[in-house]
């Protein structure tokens, strides 16, 4: 997977064809989800571009985020599957398949989840020693600037990286409202999607 | 099947063998029907602690920072603690399941006797799927404690 990813709903379309067999809280751990990966993927593309410090400490902020959610979201999709009732089940009903073709489009669409979220984790597990070293880096420049003790070569090199940090710092400023304003948009986008969007292959097939 | 499918779509390489990603939850939501509550919640905690100590190692072994490190053996500790009860639960699911061949003489076109089979099939595959496992984390384990060790030499040099 490349570093720039497609917003091709393919998340979205698979939880709004399960949504009416789902409780509250898992469709908001799953609606959560989507935020905090789409946040995580924001600062990532900025990151990428220019590592100042600005950018790097928010990658390591929602990296820890995402990371940190992980177990929960695989928890909630264990559930989900041990609630979906096996399509094995349902071989005997005389209604012609169509329960278990629903069945079978539900187990499918959780499978899709599943390895989307796994590909995703992947590719965040991926990028996890540059952030560490973008963050090391960091650390080591803030501590040359803390302490004079350092030698002057030393300091050298990390005045002329902290300057011109400094210099790139000034179109972060910019790019995080950016961020900002195109994350939200992303989850606006994505709450009209469950709303507005007819879905062709979705539930109104049955 | 289904999986084939997916990967087609997304046109990436085929992987070796198509893995079932829920093996664990499909064998136990067959069991489900002939277990009690109590049995089924510990082997759905057991599968919140595996998922729990599969995050944890996938990170240490991205990177092996101190802090995944001591966060991947508490998980391992914590699934290593509970194998006792889930070794007890499993062998009392095993006593419960009636041996396939009593059910030979019945006038079912031999429904009973499939589920039967299948029933014990799918016991077997949970209780590899466990077994296994353990045998992974303990060898993962050794792995984990001596980077811990490393990492704490270290952290006494300096």
């Amino acid at each position: 997977m490349s570093g720039t990813t497609i917003c091709d709903f393919e998340y979205e379309r698979n939880l709004k064809s399960l949504l009416p067999y789902l409780k509250a809280e898992q469709i908001s751990t799953l609606n959560q989800w989507s935020a905090i990966e789409q946040d995580y993927n924001m600062a990532w593309q900025s990151f990428e571009i220019s590592r100042t410090s600005k950018s790097t400490l928010r990658i390591k902020e929602r990296l820890d985020k995402i990371l940190g959610v992980e177990s929960d979201l695989m928890n909630a999709i264990t559930l989900i599957f041990l609630e979906t009732p096996g399509f094995k089940q349902s071989t005997g009903l005389w209604d012609a398949g169509k329960e278990q073709g629903i069945l079978r489009e539900r187990e499918r669409s959780l499978t899709t989840i599943k390895i989307y979220v796994m590909d995703r984790y992947e590719f965040i597990r991926g990028n996890l020693s540059t952030i560490a070293q973008a963050l090391a880096t960091l650390i080591e420049a803030s501590g040359a600037e803390l302490d004079g003790n350092h030698t002057a070569l030393n300091r050298g090199v990390a005045d002329v990286e902290i300057s011109s940090s400094e210099v790139v710092d000034q179109i972060p400023d910019n790019n995080a409202l950016h961020d900002e304003a195109k994350s939200t948009a992303q989850n606006n986008i994505g709450t009209l999607f469950y709303n507005d969007f007819i879905d062709p292959f979705g539930d109104d097939i049955f | 099947m289904r999986l084939l499918s997916i990967y087609r779509l997304k046109g990436k390489p085929m992987p070796e063998k198509t893995v079932d990603i829920f093996e664990y939850e499909r064998a136990l939501r067959f069991l489900t029907r002939f277990i009690d509550q109590e049995q089924f919640n510990a082997l759905r905690l057991w599968r919140f602690n595996e998922q729990a100590y599969m995050a944890a190692f996938n990170n240490f072994c991205s990177l092996k920072s101190y802090e995944y490190t001591q966060c991947s053996k508490v998980c391992a500790k914590t699934l290593l603690g509970s194998e006792r009860t889930i070794i007890s639960t499993l062998a009392a699911i095993f006593m419960a399941i009636p041996n396939p061949s009593e059910a030979k003489g019945m006038w079912d076109a031999g429904q009973e006797l499939a589920i039967r089979k299948e029933r014990e099939r799918l016991f077997n595959q949970l209780n590899n799927l466990i077994s296994n496992r353990y045998i992974q984390v303990r060898g993962e384990l050794v792995e984990i404690n001596s980077t811990l060790d490393n990492i704490d030499e270290c952290k006494k040099i300096n």
